[in-house]
């Protein structure tokens, strides 16, 4: 009692130092997406008819799906990619974990728009991509890389990959150096420690980035806006259209609204699940 | 369920880290098959070094290590059938203790069926039979360790390493599994080296000891012969209770000891390490037990005056501490009865057992 007494602050004093946050959270945040919901449900009298309309749309539909699609298919090469990362970086000495930490990290001081930018002069049709494809023989015509889903994927893979190096890395360096060599001490060949050992105990960490790479790419605009194009477009590209090019407040915002509950229930199933994972662990 | 223990060769083994730091300087001992052999030393000797290099995560600098009839320097931990002990026990945290037990017997390729016995088999010579479904962090520590040791077991290696395994436990516990895993090793028949810094588990369990100081090993031998026998200075103050008194050789004894005479009055028969050159005159320091001093009369041989600084109850014997005139400190041990009769401050006599203490030559420099 007295030590945790010695370590906070007292009730009154450390309430107010949230307080500033706490306003700005409540005008900022919580009091537009009160109204964007209310807008999606008054017009100007309590009714669902947006929401049937939104739902019931064959375009909205398929803009659903294909930003669940495109944003399974990111958490998935992200993981790919990152993995591997976050596994080297546990194996190297600690300037070389380092040096890889830096090269992930250090991409995230760029905005994304240069990034995304960054990708489209890498995919156009006299891009550094065709260019090399075509001095290897593979094609003779430059490919059109550019404004389809692939290209959406792999450039949003990109944007999005420290978030899934980093926490895999955490659960990584978190096991103990004596299990993998308890493992090996044990019979189990390099391969067996990584499957049975690093890999289930990363899971934490791996669930984590997953989910992260996934919910934000939902809601990404940036990448989606530049790289793909109209046969292509993403959630957040339909609401900003929507909101801004044909001023349908009220289908934006009951686009909006059906995103974050999406959100809400893939946060609400993933804690559920992290729970059940602890509890497997104690 | 009994198998053969392997016979353990270290030869010249010289394990150095980057040009300056050698944590083991040609180390050469040999391990007979059931021995329990302990390697005792202060923390950066070189202990675990030597287990690493066994155990095969670290690779020797120079040197080979033969385990039966392999040569296994060159052979990767997975491939050297060693069972290895680690200090916080290294159980798999999201396995249960069962899946635990089982991971060596999966590794080699048995079927479930097949190795469900040999899985029960182990969990009952632990008597862990209960809690095998229990995850490691539901156990409390001495269980815990009782899992390592059946895991460790289960693919029956001819030889066990333990590092520092029973340090995490309280003192009760461990000398529970003290017994445990002394009993559990005449009835395998495993070859164990345990490694550790707490002498007295040392000299409890083991066959032989071989302490180590510095990268080297000081002497290898039985543990009466290491606490009545030291080899060297570094064994005589590191194992067991010692107090050192310096003096000068003044001769030799009929036994073939030497005789000092102490720098504060009154000379001690010694016995010396078959090494040690000690000659006539020259500065020495006298290893002296608390097993070897009694209270005396005034004036009898090999008697010192000392005044009592501090007694302190242990159950079945008091320890004090006496002071020479010349301020040098002695560790002596007293009967309850006789402590009684004993007051602070008090000046007592104290009698050493002729021929019992060790003297070493001096360390350059004196002290």
């Amino acid at each position: 009692m007295a030590q945790s007494d010695r370590r906070s602050l007292s009730g009154p004093l450390s309430f107010g130092l949230v307080l500033p946050l706490l306003i700005i959270f409540l005008f900022v945040f919580c009091w537009p997406i009160i109204k964007l919901l209310g807008v999606s449900l008054f017009d100007p009298a309590f009714t669902l008819d947006h929401y049937r309309e939104v739902l019931g749309n064959d375009f909205t539909q398929v803009i659903f799906l294909r930003t669940f699609r495109v944003s399974l298919l990111v958490a998935a090469l992200a993981l790919l990619i990152g993995y591997p990362i976050a596994n080297l970086m546990r194996s190297s000495p600690p300037f070389w974990a380092m040096v890889i930490g830096a090269c992930v990290l250090i991409p995230l001081w760029t905005s994304v728009l240069v990034r995304s930018f960054a990708w489209t002069v890498l995919l156009q049709r006299n891009g550094a991509v065709n260019a090399i494809l075509q001095s290897l023989g593979i094609t003779n015509a430059p490919l059109s890389l550019l404004y389809n889903e692939i290209a959406v994927i792999v450039a949003q893979a990109h944007v999005m990959l420290p978030f899934m190096v980093m926490p895999i890395y955490q659960s990584l360096r978190a096991i103990p150096d004596e299990l993998p060599r308890a493992g090996l001490s044990l019979g189990a060949s390099n391969l067996a420690v990584f499957w049975h050992i690093i890999l289930p105990l990363s899971r934490p960490g791996v669930l984590a980035g997953f989910l992260m790479v996934f919910v934000v790419s939902l809601g990404a605009f940036v990448t989606p806006a530049l790289i793909g194009g109209p046969s292509s477009m993403m959630l957040a590209t339909a609401i900003s259209t929507e909101i801004t090019e044909k001023f349908n407040w009220a289908r934006g915002a009951t686009l909006s609204a059906l995103l974050l509950i999406a959100v809400a229930v893939l946060l609400l199933i993933f804690s559920r699940f992290m729970q059940l994972n602890k509890l497997e662990q104690k | 369920m009994s198998n053969m223990g392997a016979t353990v060769r270290v030869s010249q083994l010289v394990k150095s880290y980057g040009e300056h730091v050698t944590a083991v300087d040609n180390a050469n001992f040999e391990v007979r098959s059931g021995e329990f052999l302990s390697i005792l030393g202060p923390s950066g000797s070189g202990k675990t070094s030597i287990l690493m290099c066994l155990a095969g995560f670290e690779v020797p600098t120079a040197g080979r290590i033969h385990i039966g009839d392999r040569d296994v320097t060159d052979l990767p931990p997975n491939k050297r059938e060693i069972g290895v002990i680690f200090q916080k026990y290294a159980l798999f945290p999201h396995m249960t203790v069962r899946e635990n037990i089982r991971f060596p017997l999966k590794m080699r390729g048995m079927t479930r069926a097949q190795s469900d016995v040999v899985v029960e088999e182990a969990l009952a010579t632990v008597r862990l039979t209960e809690l095998a479904n229990r995850m490691p962090a539901q156990l409390s520590g001495g269980q815990q360790q009782r899992v390592a040791i059946a895991r460790a077991i289960s693919f029956r290696p001819p030889l066990l390493l333990m590092d520092e395994s029973l340090s995490a436990l309280d003192k009760k516990l461990r000398e529970e599994m003290q017994i445990e895993i002394k009993e559990l090793q005449r009835k395998l028949g495993l070859t164990i080296i345990f490694v550790t810094h707490d002498q007295e588990e040392a000299l409890s369990m083991s066959d032989r000891i071989a302490v180590m100081s510095r990268g080297r090993i000081e002497q290898i031998e039985a543990p009466d012969v290491i606490y009545a026998a030291p080899a060297t200075r570094f064994v005589a103050g590191f194992v067991g209770e010692s107090s050192q008194i310096s003096g000068r050789i003044a001769g030799t004894t009929e036994q073939g000891g030497v005789s000092v005479s102490l720098d504060g009055g009154g000379s001690i028969d010694c016995r010396t390490a078959p090494h040690d050159r000690l000659e006539i005159g020259a500065p020495a320091t006298v290893y002296l037990r608390p097993d070897h001093v009694t209270l005396g009369a005034a004036g009898g041989p090999d008697t010192m005056a000392a005044k009592i600084l501090s007694k302190s109850f242990g159950g079945s014997a008091v320890s004090a501490i006496g002071e020479l005139s010349n301020g040098t400190r002695i560790a002596i041990r007293l009967d309850p009865e006789e402590a009684k009769s004993v007051a602070l401050d008090d000046v007592v006599h104290l009698s050493v057992q002729p021929g019992q203490s060790m003297a070493f030559a001096a360390e350059e420099g004196g002290r």
